[in-house]
């Protein structure tokens, strides 16, 4: 398990990190906000005061 | 537990900064959007039902990804990721290409990012799921310790879990990473 040139692996973990970073970059935040067509309706994360950023229902 | 619990404005920022990251990673794990969002959303629903419990704001992503990762896992297990990679690149995608003038020149090094990237989606997509989860929690910076911890396995374990995952991505984009022999 050691005969791998740390090279390669650090070749191998740069085209993850891209890969994954891109796909990151896809992703839309707020959908998480969103219900989904055809599904019941996700309560929204958060305490619903005011729209942005993904917001999180605490349980009372 | 907690001496003093987090404000709703610091649970919140963290949620914000944490949120497409952890979105990202489940979904390159499970190969669906859709899933992704109902897995990352209730990961955040149990932790935050909790988070009187937890320091979320010092221990939050750890535990984030570490319940991620296991659901995804979870989920993988039950259910066969039923769309391809390509659609979810493609759904991902649509509107940005949709905005391109298929007719026109693409600038070949663009083209090569392409390739390269889709060449790394079909070898990830082809991995184990703990195997997919181990180089990309290591590639979001992770530390091993960490990577053993998400995945609930020993150190060793770990390692060797990793260990196969390069192994198998070497081969497979070999043709891609191989530098031209002079």
């Amino acid at each position: 398990m050691t005969d791998r040139q740390p090279e390669a692996d650090a070749t191998i973990d740069r085209l993850v990190r891209r890969y994954v970073e891109h796909q990151i970059e896809q992703v839309d935040a707020e959908r998480l906000t969103t219900s989904c067509p055809g599904q019941p309706e996700r309560a929204p994360l958060g305490r619903g005061e005011s729209p942005g950023p993904p917001k999180v229902q605490r349980r009372p | 537990m907690t001496s003093t619990s987090p404000s709703a404005e610091q649970l919140d920022a963290w949620v914000s900064e944490t949120s497409r990251r952890a979105l990202g990673y489940a979904a390159t794990l499970v190969r669906n959007r859709q899933d992704a969002e109902d897995i990352v959303h209730d990961c955040y629903r149990r932790l935050l039902a909790h988070s009187d419990r937890y320091d979320l704001i010092r221990d939050g992503t750890k535990l984030l990804f570490r319940a991620v990762t296991n659901a995804c896992i979870n989920h993988t297990q039950r259910r066969p990721a039923e769309g391809s990679w390509e659609q979810l690149e493609l759904s991902a995608d649509a509107d940005q290409r949709a905005m391109r003038d298929p007719e026109a020149a693409e600038p070949s090094q663009e083209a090569m990012r392409r390739e390269l990237e889709e060449a790394v989606g079909h070898a990830l997509a082809q991995l184990p799921v703990p195997q997919r989860a181990a180089i990309e929690l290591r590639s979001l910076g992770h530390s091993l310790v960490e990577v053993a911890e998400m995945l609930d396995v020993s150190y060793a374990n770990a390692r060797v879990i990793l260990h196969r995952a390069r192994t198998t991505l070497a081969a497979k984009l070999q043709p891609f990473i191989e530098e031209p022999r002079p």
